[in-house]
């Protein structure tokens, strides 16, 4: 440099360092203008942390004016620094010191200053970076900071409100599952692991749900949550299962849940529910089952001892039967055991049903009819019977009456129908129209005199009158080529056939 | 003609039936009211067939019965039950039997099965 000065003209050498000097102001000037303006607090530190330069940014952010920096340490600036979690942030620790200790620029360390005459936080997101001598010392350290408060303040908002939900769900003792379904990562709730017997503490699998599913519940329960997932189930998602505890024990669980978020091309990203426990009621309703089916158990075994304690009323009619001789004896108990077999067979039917109140009539005129046809086909007639029955149930104070007058008329018809052939039909048809049900019991035998029988005093029209009038019905008697016999009868709508 | 052995632990209903057997024909052994009683009066007698009730109110179990008979005898046995379910069907399938009836059994269907089984010619029918 001197040789240069020695060897120009002063003049010249002037105007050259002006002309220097003027670059170096209008750099300065323009780094300066940046600093101003840009929105970043910096504070320019010396190797003892000591500030020695900052922008309006860095003031405003701090709140400070500018002698309340320049020159003091960074702990002096952040007396009032705290953590995320709102504890004490301890200047000590400030990242400029860590920094100068590590030799090591710090980044992205987030602080919140109290800014008391503002009475308000400011959150800061600071990098400290170093800046070495040609010597390899620490010649300066640059710290600046971005202001991140509306940030932080939309992810504390968030947090609260997530909170609020997760109370309310959590207040009543459900536990909370917050699955990402991308991610496959699943959040379950303090109550969650705690209803599993788990606590916090614990370690918990990330697929803590489906390794915990029993085995037998575990296909199908999948299944359900992946069609909810994958939009074949549209039904609001909820499932019951047993899941294992830390105990060893199954509890069993009631989950519903809702997916909360979806892709752009609509698949699930999220999905929240809730998991209560449902042990309880399930033993609960367990007991009640129990107790529902040991009334069955009764029910029918009183129906089968019914059907049983008839069949050696009937028995003792037969053995009686076998002492006589007199044919038309004979007869009266034969038709005696008839009576009490249909009224055996009602029972039989009962205890062989899981509806101990309402009778298959349909299925009973079959089994009846094969009854029959055994007491009276030793009679050495070609009878054939047709049916034509329509599918119903009868409550039982209508299929007694009912059954006992099928049996007069069905019995009737073979012990007198075909006295002068050796062959015939009877029809027996059970049909219904509306609320209205038609008993009819016809065949192709001789005929009888209608008036005649109307005023008989047998007792096999003396019963079907009695029944007649027992179930409101309309009894109605022809003979055209043969008899007819038909019983109209109504059943309340309450137990009209399911 | 066939010597039959009745398991019935209901004297009337057991009664009927041998009423209705010796009608047709068919020489009734004694009358057998639990399992007991039918295998020692198997032994003794050697029927050639056995009408067994499935379920022997204080004789335990008729298809059991069976089980203990077919140690010593290959007689044919029909069962009767009141109790059509199933179960004790298969049950009784499972131990092997020669026909099944439900009761209340009617005579005809029963000597209709008889003589099937026994494979002779009903002196009646």
């Amino acid at each position: 440099m001197l040789e240069q000065l020695e060897q120009k003209d002063p003049l010249l050498v002037i105007d050259d360092l002006q002309n220097k000097i003027d670059r170096i102001s209008v750099n300065l000037e323009r780094y300066h203008s940046i600093l101003t303006v840009i929105n970043l607090g910096i504070i320019l530190q010396g190797p003892n942390a000591e500030a020695l330069v900052c922008n309006d940014s860095a003031l405003r952010m701090l709140d400070m004016e500018e002698e309340e920096i320049i020159g003091k340490q960074a702990y002096e600036l952040g007396q009032w620094a705290i953590h995320r979690d709102g504890s004490r942030f301890p200047p000590e620790d400030f990242p400029v010191y860590k920094a100068l200790k590590d030799f090591k620029a710090v980044h992205n360390v987030l602080i919140g200053f109290l800014r008391p005459l503002k009475k308000d936080i400011i959150w800061l997101s600071i990098n400290d970076d170093l800046i070495f001598n040609s010597d390899g010392t620490i010649k300066y350290v640059i710290c600046s900071m971005l202001d991140v408060s509306d940030q932080i303040r939309t992810e504390m908002e968030l947090k609260f409100s997530e909170d609020k939900w997760r109370f309310a769900l959590e207040g009543n003792g459900d536990g909370v599952w917050d699955w990402d379904i991308k991610r496959s990562k699943t959040y379950y709730s303090k109550s969650y692991l705690q209803m599993l017997g788990f606590n916090n503490k614990d370690l918990v699998t990330e697929n803590l749900w489906e390794d915990k599913l029993h085995p037998e519940d575990k296909d199908r329960v999948i299944k359900r949550l992946n069609d909810h997932i994958s939009g074949i189930d549209s039904r609001p998602y909820s499932s019951e299962f047993r899941l294992l505890c830390k105990d060893g024990s199954y509890k069993w669980i009631l989950a519903r849940g809702k997916i909360m978020s979806r892709d752009l091309d609509g698949t699930p990203t999220r999905m929240i529910g809730t998991h209560t426990d449902i042990s309880e009621s399930k033993r609960a309703m367990a007991l009640l089952h129990q107790s529902l089916i040991e009334k069955d158990i009764l029910l029918s075994e009183i129906h089968h001892r019914v059907k049983n304690n008839m069949a050696v009323v009937s028995g003792l009619l037969s053995l009686q039967e076998g002492y006589l001789n007199d044919p038309a004896t004979k007869a009266l108990f034969v038709e005696s055991q008839n009576r009490i077999k249909t009224m055996a067979l009602i029972h039989e039917k009962l205890y062989q049903s899981d509806d101990f109140t309402h009778i298959g009539f349909d299925g009973y005129i079959r089994d009846l009819v094969q009854t029959i046809e055994y007491s009276y086909g030793s009679l050495s007639k070609m009878i054939c019977v047709q049916t034509e029955i329509f599918h119903a149930y009868l409550d039982l104070n209508t299929a007694v009456p009912c059954a006992l007058i099928l049996n007069e008329l069905l019995s009737n018809a073979y012990k007198h129908a075909f006295t002068d052939r050796d062959s015939g039909t009877i029809i027996i048809s059970f049909i219904k129209e509306e609320e209205v049900f038609y008993l009819e019991v016809s065949d192709n035998g001789k005929g009888l005199d209608v008036d005649k029988i109307k005023n008989s005093q047998s007792l096999g029209f003396t019963l079907i009158q009695a029944l007649v009038k027992q179930i409101k019905a309309v009894l109605t008697v022809s003979s055209e080529k043969g008899t007819k016999i038909q019983v109209k009868f109504k059943v309340p709508s309450q137990i009209a056939p399911q | 003609m066939g010597k039959i052995l009745i398991v019935e632990d209901n004297m009337i209903i057991a009664l009927v039936t041998r009423r209705t057997l010796e009608s047709a024909g068919y020489t009734v052994l004694e009358i057998a009211c639990s399992s007991e009683e039918a295998i020692d009066i198997c032994k003794k007698e050697d029927p050639d067939l056995i009408l067994m009730d499935i379920q022997l109110d204080n004789g335990g179990d008729g298809v059991d019965t069976m089980i203990k008979i077919r140690e010593f005898s290959e007689v044919p046995v029909i069962f009767l039950t009141g109790n059509s379910e199933i179960k004790s069907r298969e049950k009784a399938s499972a131990a092997g039997f020669s026909g099944f009836l439900i009761k209340p059994v009617q005579n005809k269907a029963l000597l209709q099965l008889i003589k099937s089984v026994l494979s002779i010619k009903d002196p009646l029918y």
